[in-house]
């Protein structure tokens, strides 16, 4: 094990989620993001604020107490945040667990450099949850401060690796709200053997008193909820789930 | 000797009484799943639709009818009838559905206050017959101290069964199916010839007048059937015998013995041994059997009790806890699940949804997972039953045991229980800190506790000092209060039906409780870990705090303060038992508070955490309301860690989340609430009450009750019907943490 020592800058930890990846699950939220969407549901882990310092053996004293809550299926989210801007800290920290027979999983956005740590990390988790977030540079660049081919170099890597991939999209009003622009994305997720679960998630207002709280200009004041009926219609038409 | 017997397998049972050695060599594993089930049958839902509409009436009244013409006694009552040709299990408390019945052995004041309340006036017959005869409250209320009597006013213990029937019994009424009335009444008799032994003195005297009432209460059990048409002096011949038997018993006691939480124990592995031959033969469909068991579950929805409206306010919602347990393992690890425990599950959807029976699964990890799927599955849609830890219970209990009221386990027909309600631990530190002076009322309860403690910064050492002095005064006294109780209701009301149904040398425990754990362990931890200043009102007493800075709060998984909660029971434990229990009784202990927390809440000052004077305590031994703030497996781990061997009389948590943080699709729900179960119950945890439900709907629930008819939650070790609490219950139920993920 390497860098044993790397402390992690944690913003918070949720002992119990099971909307996180499957099963009964800890997620841990990372501190720092560097993409800054528009659709931000947790715009405190951007940066500062009070997070905790752990290495990631004290961060697996923590939460090694909910194995038996687990089961097969569940165990540890890393998600941020981006968890894989702390890539010292995640590798150290995913391989604890795999050696105490808790699997790990990342929510990640994967904007950012692969090396050899980030292969290492993804060699040791369970699957990969990935966001994809546009279909386009344009459309990435517009909404966000990152691009669309470092998420494909992300997904490449994984195909190559032969990993698993869950893709979760978020589904905005009056951005990406309709069937032309998700088969845009369907084209992308079609060439990719190993994504074997896509996801939509309604765009919710719930993250919007956060702005207030942290004093940060929220874009999409204003917006209205997405409609249900609709939204159902475009999860019946797009997501999927196969055998992992 | 009984045809039937030689039908069946084992030859120890036969020999003498062992109901636990006839299911062991003849029950019949299911490992399936639910697919065999069937839906209610014509029947039924004529059946049920008469009986709904008595509970509509009787919910808009308060009560359907009181008879208080006659003192309730095992065979005071006619026989009754909902619709009789269309009933295949008969029996009701009175000649009429839901009238209640009034049986003042316990307590005459009670009983009058009761029918008062509902426009109802004790008739001068019965009133006659009380005139000179010595009640359970009457004997209590001779003996009490000037002492015990200051501290049951102040509320410090509180909820005691001293004006009423104590309950918490479980008879072991299969005894009645598989022996027949005659052979149980043989055995008595040889064991009370037996005893004579023992020689003349007070404590055999007392045994042997006990079983003589045990004697006279099965021979009026056998007249109470004869009205019914039915000759219960032999063993039951089939699954329809088997469960009218077994109900008759039941009913006798009920009819006589007002108690709260006279549970119907563990019945389901031995009736499907009944099930499974009728079925075998061919004598039986599983229609037929559903209905069998959907009539009898009717029944037992149907047992009603007279209460004060005092009594409602602590225990809401009007229960019975008929509890019943089922499924967990024997000794030699098989499963117990039979197609029977399904049955009963079944009758949540064939009879809808409801508080009772108060179905109890006993939890273990070798249950087989298509019986643990579909009682996630029935908790998602129905929120009707409970969990209790099986693989932690089995260590003390056996493999025939069962759970009465909400969390008390026993050995079925072999243990009873002495209930003793609970002393309230919050206030109590509130009195250590006052001298002795009860905070609201104002009274000087304990007069030798020292001095009222200065206005100004709290030290913690200092504070546990009188914490510790206080705790161990109060223990005495519950326990001296609680003989007194006890003694009283063996001499005055004696469950001369129930105990005839237990082993003559039967095993006592004596249920102690708290109320207001989270409360007291989150003050110590505020007094230990922030700053917290006194201040004392014109009285001179403290009566409120302020609180600087921030401290570890109970229900996060911080052992800071979890050690201070698991410390306040295991010292609480240990100052109970140095003073001994009544009979030789087993000092027992529970973390448990049915819905009183309001009550008691209501009843205590500002508390060092921060919480107001009146407002609730937590349910139970759940945290306080929002106080757990890292997610809910670190909320249940925080529960988990109070110490079973000095809880035996069970740890009640009351786990609420929304349907969608169990997970998106049904399928996910289920999966993952029985790995939160096993994960719980896998760290020893005793107790889980699941309300899988949102909070908007609670709310829709208190201003359109009428949308919700059949709306049941889980509250502290019961169910109950939402349209049943109080505004305020409800409000504190809402209130509650219910664990949801954004």
């Amino acid at each position: 094990m390497k860098k044993c020592n790397e402390i992690g800058y944690i913003n918070k930890i949720d002992t119990y989620s099971t909307l996180d990846g499957g099963g009964i699950r800890s997620v841990v939220f990372l501190q720092g993001c560097n993409l800054r969407c528009v659709c931000c549901h947790n715009p405190e882990t951007w940066e500062g604020g009070n997070v905790q310092r752990l290495t990631a053996i004290e961060l697996y004293d923590k939460l090694k107490t909910y194995k038996s809550y687990y089961g097969v299926d569940g165990g540890i989210t890393f998600s941020g945040g981006e968890p894989l801007l702390q890539k010292d800290f995640l590798l150290a920290a995913v391989e604890v667990f795999k050696k105490n027979d808790i699997n790990s999983i990342v929510e990640t956005s994967a904007n950012i450099e692969i090396d050899d740590t980030i292969i290492q990390i993804v060699k040791n988790l369970d699957y990969v949850i990935c966001d994809l977030k546009y279909p386009d540079n344009d459309m990435y660049c517009r909404y966000t401060l990152g691009s669309l081919d470092r998420t494909l170099a992300f997904l490449d890597l994984c195909k190559g690796l032969k990993k698993k991939v869950w893709i979760r999209t978020v589904v905005i009003p009056d951005i990406n709200d309709n069937e032309k622009i998700l088969a845009r994305y369907q084209k992308i997720i079609r060439k990719y053997p190993n994504i074997f679960k896509w996801e939509l998630l309604p765009f919710s207002k719930l993250g919007f008193g956060k702005y207030e709280e942290l004093k940060i200009k929220n874009p999409l004041k204003g917006i209205v909820d997405i409609d249900n009926e609709k939204f159902e219609k475009l999860q019946e038409k797009f997501e999927f789930e196969k055998a992992k | 000797m009984s045809k039937i017997w030689d039908s069946f397998k084992g030859t120890k049972w036969k020999k003498s009484i062992d109901v636990r050695d006839f299911i062991m060599k003849n029950y019949t594993q299911y490992s399936g799943d639910a697919s065999f089930l069937q839906g209610p049958t014509e029947r039924t839902k004529k059946l049920l639709a008469k009986v709904e509409k008595l509970f509509a009436k009787e919910q808009k009244k308060g009560v359907l009818g009181i008879d208080v013409k006659r003192t309730a006694t095992i065979n005071s009552h006619p026989a009754g009838y909902v619709d009789k040709k269309n009933e295949i299990i008969v029996g009701l408390q009175s000649d009429k559905p839901l009238v209640r019945l009034v049986s003042p052995f316990s307590g005459l004041k009670c009983v009058k206050a009761a029918c008062k309340a509902y426009g109802y006036k004790l008739t001068d017959k019965v009133l006659g017959q009380f005139q000179f005869r010595t009640t359970h409250n009457d004997g209590v209320f001779r003996v009490y101290s000037p002492l015990m009597r200051k501290a049951r006013h102040s509320g410090i213990i509180t909820g005691l069964p001293d004006a009423y029937s104590r309950g918490r019994i479980i008879g072991d009424y299969r005894r009645i199916a598989l022996y027949g009335v005659d052979y149980l009444i043989e055995e008595k008799k040889k064991d009370k010839l037996a005893l004579y032994n023992n020689g003349i003195e007070t404590d055999n005297l007392m045994q042997l007048e006990d079983v003589q009432k045990q004697i006279e209460g099965l021979t009026a059990l056998k007249e109470m059937a004869k009205t019914y048409g039915y000759d219960i002096s032999q063993p039951a011949t089939s699954a329809k015998e088997a469960v009218q038997w077994l109900y008759f018993g039941y009913l006798g006691a009920v009819k006589e013995q007002t108690g709260a939480a006279n549970s119907i124990g563990r019945i389901t592995t031995f009736l499907d041994i009944y099930f499974e031959k009728d079925l075998k033969k061919g004598v039986l469909t599983e229609s037929e059997a559903q209905e069998i068991i959907d009539d009898f579950i009717l029944k037992l929805r149907m047992v009603r009790h007279l209460r004060t409206p005092e009594y409602n306010e602590i225990f809401a919602g009007d229960p019975t806890w008929v509890t019943l347990s089922e499924a967990g393992v024997t000794e030699d690890g098989r499963h117990m699940v039979t197609k029977t425990a399904f049955r009963v599950l079944n009758t949540l959807y064939n009879l809808k949804s409801s508080a009772e029976p108060n179905i109890t699964i006993l939890w273990s990890k070798y249950l087989p997972q298509n019986y643990k799927d579909f009682c996630a599955k029935v908790s998602i849609e129905t929120d009707s039953i409970q969990y209790e830890n099986d693989d932690l219970m089995r260590q003390s209990y056996g493999d025939d045991y069962g759970i009465a009221c909400c969390v008390s386990a026993m050995k079925i027909g072999k243990q009873m229980q002495f209930f003793g309600a609970r002393c309230n631990i919050a206030k109590m530190l509130l009195m250590a800190l006052n001298g002795g002076y009860d905070e609201v009322k104002g009274d000087l309860v304990f007069d030798n506790l020292g001095k009222v403690f200065d206005e100004g910064l709290l030290d913690y050492d200092k504070v546990l000092r009188a914490y510790k002095k206080c705790s161990k005064m109060v223990a005495k006294l519950y326990v001296d209060t609680m003989n007194c109780i006890h003694y009283m209701h063996d001499k005055y009301a004696y469950e001369r039906l129930m105990m005839a149904t237990h082993d003559t040398k039967v095993g006592r425990l004596m249920a102690f409780g708290v109320c207001g754990l989270s409360v007291l362990a989150d003050s110590l931890s505020a007094i230990k870990y922030a700053k917290v200043y006194a201040k004392k009102d014109d009285r001179g007493l403290i009566t409120s705090f302020e609180v600087e800075g921030d401290y570890p709060k109970y229900g996060n998984d911080d052992d800071r303060v979890d050690d201070i909660a698991k410390w306040i029971v295991e010292d609480f434990y240990k100052n109970l038992k140095s003073t001994p229990c009544y009979r030789g009784a087993t000092h027992t202990l529970s973390v448990l508070t049915i819905t009183s927390n309001v009550a008691y809440g209501k009843k205590t000052g500002d508390t060092p955490d921060g919480r107001k004077k009146g407002e609730p305590f937590a349910p139970g031994a759940n945290p306080m309301h929002g106080r757990d703030c890292n997610g809910a497996l670190a909320s249940l781990n925080s529960v988990s860690k109070l110490n079973y061997a000095c809880c035996r009389d069970g740890i009640s948590n009351t786990f609420s989340i929304i349907p969608s943080a169990l997970g998106r699709k049904q399928k996910d729900q289920i999966n993952n609430l029985t790995h939160l179960l096993d994960g719980y119950f896998g760290r020893d945890a005793q107790h889980l009450n699941v309300n899988v439900l949102n909070r908007e709907m609670l709310i829709d629930a208190m201003n359109n009750p009428n949308k919700y008819p059949n709306l049941t939650i889980r509250v502290s070790g019961y169910a109950v019907n939402f349209n049943k609490l109080s505004k305020e219950q409800q409000k504190e139920v809402i209130s509650r943490t219910f664990h949801e993920k954004m």
